[in-house]
């Protein structure tokens, strides 16, 4: 591995790490005698000091070192847990992020005065001994506590005997600091008997020392011989876990023999030639012990347990390529199979049971290939602790963070994704929908808020609400707000649906003053923009005292959807299936004009404005009449609407296409899918289509005329 | 010594660059080979809505959804009903694949430096800028096409999309 994987490996383990760490620091406050948890905390800032230490960034390491002295006072239960600490704990994770942040891009993320007075914050906790070690010991300066893996090569001057030094003293020197795990001899340069000069050391040491010294004592040991000697002093502790060297998984016996010392690579050479077990012909051959050759081989065989347990990482591009790919396949089949069927009317009845057998086995293979990319949304809502509590705090409010579903499991993509609205839509609850304690108390509400962040699956979709018990939203308030804008008309009627949506509608923002956090006005219509973009929609569930729901509609998956194939002239669409409430075939009288050139269709006893396809697509065809063709009610964030479209063809699962990569974006729709016969046929984005339907809808609203659909 | 002459015609032969031409009514057009990723057969393909004219849609390229031109209507020529010679010369530039729809392809030619020219002005008003220059091979005139400069047009930007 060189330098730059190291450290992309590093960067990529330390985000994580902090993240878990963030998470831990904020539930310490609530359970400060979770000896796991401080543990934990404990645990992952030690890691992320070594392996920082490991790549060369000391600063990092440095920091984190200072970290983990006031960690380490917790876990001795020699410093209580208060809500400063862990402000200071957090703060301190804030620039670590910022370190890290800074090592992946190479520019400057942080401020060295917000590290200096981090320091200092940190060196608050800690006693008075320790206060005064400066940053630039703390390079060398070990924690007494933990546990490092030294590997220590002694090259020793042929005269070290002369000047009175016995190699002796100095293993039980080391033996002192710390204690010899491993330890390998090399007599190679060791004469025959009859040429051995006895004043002369023809013997090498190389070590591995298990100590909680820090590195500067153990360069102590070697004061008086590192002058003519030789003597390398290097960290192993990332490749020692439970005092097993992980290395030895991926050795070979012979190498790992080699390695101790005990054979060289002829021996090994000369073995394997011989055809028979390696670690039995070295011991026949004498060139082994038989217990040097068992311990060997317990010593591959518990590193590999030990490493057995670690996961892989996949660059999610692969991730993609193969969920692509078996989608075609899945496809491909059903064309076999719909193709055997029309060929065949009777009889190749066991090609047809084969073929479904086959079809069955492929849907379940794409389906546990999309489970691969899924995540669990945990690690997305526990990071909410933290904003809630920054939040909380900051205007005196008490709230509680509930969490469920979190074993939901969603597109990794999905997830990334979510994590900015879902942000934007906490922040909105904490701090425009819960009250203040006082006014909860009046309220006649504990004075604790909670809000309440859960996913769950429903009907394929998932469903994440963001809850809150707060004083709810005021409709009227919306309306006013509205129309002052100008979004709406004083005397519009509208239902309360489409009250809550006009939250979503940019520049509009009900919240009496501006605080930092939330209420610039833009916010809730950027949180529609990214549900929007995740194909999904967002809806506004409020009761005056009783408290507020956003509720966020996703798909499973981003790379699939259930559509609808539909026809419309020669050209063939998909709508996604998520959008539709039902398809109907009006019959003469059920489509009216407004105006004139305004048609709405009466669809159960309600007026919706009608979509004619051709007409926003530019497409040729016969179907102008209505009664002739059908009508597919979509529903999107802003309003249901219909869309005139030839056919209905039938359902369909399609494999979102890009037309991005070899073209362009084309407005209106969401990609392209390749259809069972191998034609491509265009995904129709509701919100595109709404948008290229209605364009002049809301331009003709706010000047005061009636809406109409073009 | 025999080995030595054809080391000397292969290399003479790559001196100069290679074109693939097609034809489009009766003129002969080059594109350069490196840019020709391969000539399929004409094919059914999907209509792209509010497109520009000359770009017919959408087409299943083993998998990929690849856009197709119709190098007729890109040029203002008549538009002529696809027929068994009509062929889709399926190209690469800049990373993104695009199929261009033409009469019929004729041949791969090697044009030296000399048998090139530059574009000369014309009277009349002939678009000249997707043109990189003239070419003559055997009393035969080949239109040279800049196709960077074709499918990097307006309609191909992904940034101007509305």
């Amino acid at each position: 591995m060189d330098q730059e994987t190291l450290l992309e490996t590093f960067i990529t383990e330390a985000t994580e790490l902090i993240q878990e760490l963030e998470i831990d620091v904020v539930a310490l406050e609530d359970s400060s005698d979770d000896v796991e948890l401080i543990n934990r905390i404990f645990r992952a800032a030690h890691t992320i000091k070594g392996s920082g230490g490991l790549v060369g960034l000391t600063a990092i390491s440095d920091f984190t070192h200072s970290m983990e002295s006031v960690l380490d006072l917790v876990r001795q239960r020699e410093l209580a847990v208060t809500g400063e600490l862990v402000s200071v704990l957090l703060r301190a994770v804030d620039l670590l992020k910022a370190m890290i942040k800074s090592a992946a891009t190479g520019e400057s993320c942080f401020e060295q005065r917000e590290l200096e007075f981090v320091l200092e914050l940190l060196g608050q906790f800690l006693p008075e001994r320790e206060e005064r070690v400066d940053t630039e010991e703390m390079l060398s300066t070990k924690n007494r506590k933990e546990t490092s893996y030294f590997e220590i090569e002694m090259k020793l001057s042929e005269n070290l005997l002369e000047t009175g030094t016995d190699p002796l003293m100095l293993f039980r020197e080391l033996e002192d600091i710390g204690e010899i795990v491993d330890i390998v001899v090399d007599a190679r340069s060791l004469p025959d008997v009859y040429n051995v000069d006895a004043h002369k050391l023809y013997l090498n040491w190389r070590l591995v020392l298990r100590t909680s010294e820090p590195f500067s004592s153990i360069e102590n040991v070697f004061i008086f011989v590192q002058d003519d000697s030789e003597i390398s002093i290097t960290d192993v502790s990332c490749h020692y876990k439970d005092g097993v060297d992980l290395r030895v998984a991926d050795m070979r016996l012979g190498e790992i023999l080699a390695e101790k010392g005990l054979v060289v690579s002829c021996d090994i050479e000369e073995a394997l030639s011989s055809q028979t077990r390696i670690g039995e012909l070295l011991v026949q051959n004498g060139k082994v012990k038989e217990e040097d050759v068992k311990s060997a081989l317990d010593k591959q065989l518990k590193s590999r347990e030990v490493q057995k347990a670690t996961t892989i990482r996949v660059d999610t591009d692969k991730l993609d390529k193969l969920v692509n790919l078996v989608g075609e396949m899945v496809i491909a089949v059903a064309r076999t199979v719909q193709q055997n069927v029309y060929e065949s009317h009777e009889g190749k009845r066991t090609t047809q049971d084969a073929l479904d057998m086959l079809q069955r086995i492929s849907g379940d293979l794409q389906e546990q290939v999309m489970r691969v990319r899924m995540i669990p949304v945990e690690g997305l809502f526990s990071r909410f602790h933290r904003v809630v509590r920054d939040l909380a705090n900051a205007e005196g409010k008490h709230v509680r963070l509930l969490l469920s579903g979190t074993e939901t499991e969603l597109d990794k993509n999905v997830v990334e994704q979510l994590s900015d609205p879902l942000k934007h839509l906490i922040r909105n609850s904490v701090d425009h929908g819960v009250e203040s304690p006082g006014n909860r108390r009046k309220a006649g509400k504990p004075e604790e808020a909670v809000v309440k962040l859960s996913a769950y699956q429903q009907e394929g979709n998932i469903i994440i609400e963001v809850l809150d018990d707060g004083h709810g939203i005021d409709s009227n308030a919306i309306v006013d707000k509205a129309a002052e804008k100008g979004l709406i008309n004083q005397g519009d009627d509208l239902d309360e649906r489409e009250i809550y949506q006009l939250m979503f509608m940019p520049g509009f923002s009900t919240a009496k003053e501006v605080t930092e956090v939330s209420g610039r006005g833009v916010g809730l219509d950027v949180v529609k923009r990214n549900i929007d973009d995740l194909k999904g929609s967002i809806e506004v569930i409020s009761e005056i005292g009783k408290g507020t729901t956003f509720r966020i509609k996703l798909p499973l998956t981003l790379a699939i959807i259930d559509g609808m194939n539909v026809k419309v002239g020669d050209e063939a669409f998909i709508i996604p299936l998520m959008a539709i409430v039902e398809s109907i075939r009006p019959n003469r009288e059920a489509v009216k004009t407004v105006e004139g050139t305004g048609e709405v269709i009466d669809a159960r006893g309600e007026y919706l404005p009608l979509v004619r396809l051709y007409n926003v697509f530019d497409i040729e065809t016969d179907k102008t009449n209505p009664s002739e063709a059908l009508v597919v009610i979509v529903e999107s964030s802003q309003r249901r609407f219909g869309i005139l479209v030839d056919d209905v063809i039938g359902q369909q699962q399609a494999v979102i296409k890009s037309l991005e990569k070899n073209f362009r974006q084309v407005e209106g729709t969401a990609g392209a899918t390749i259809l069972g016969d191998g034609s491509v046929s265009l995904i129709i984005d509701i919100h595109g289509l709404e948008r290229m339907a209605f364009k002049s809808f809301k331009s003709i609203q706010v000047s005061g005329l009636e809406g109409e659909a073009a | 010594m025999s080995s030595m002459q054809e080391l000397e015609q292969a290399t003479s032969k790559t001196t100069g660059d290679q074109f693939v031409t097609f034809k489009l009514e009766d003129e002969e057009y080059g594109i350069e080979i490196l840019n020709v990723h391969e000539i399929i057969g004409y094919q059914g393909f999907a209509k792209v809505p509010n497109a520009p004219r000359f770009i017919k849609g959408v087409l299943n390229l083993r998998g990929a959804v690849v856009p197709v031109i119709d190098m007729r209507l890109k040029f203002n020529m008549a538009e002529k009903a696809y027929d068994n010679s009509t062929v889709i010369v399926i190209l690469e530039v800049q990373e993104r694949i695009i199929g261009a729809i033409v009469d019929a392809v004729s041949d791969v030619v090697t044009l030296s430096p000399e048998e090139l020219q530059d574009t000369p002005d014309f009277s009349s008003g002939v678009r000249t800028d997707f043109i990189k220059g003239l070419g003559r091979k055997d009393e035969k005139l080949i239109i040279m096409l800049d196709i960077e400069r074709i499918l990097g047009e307006q309609e191909f930007d992904l940034h101007d999309a509305a």
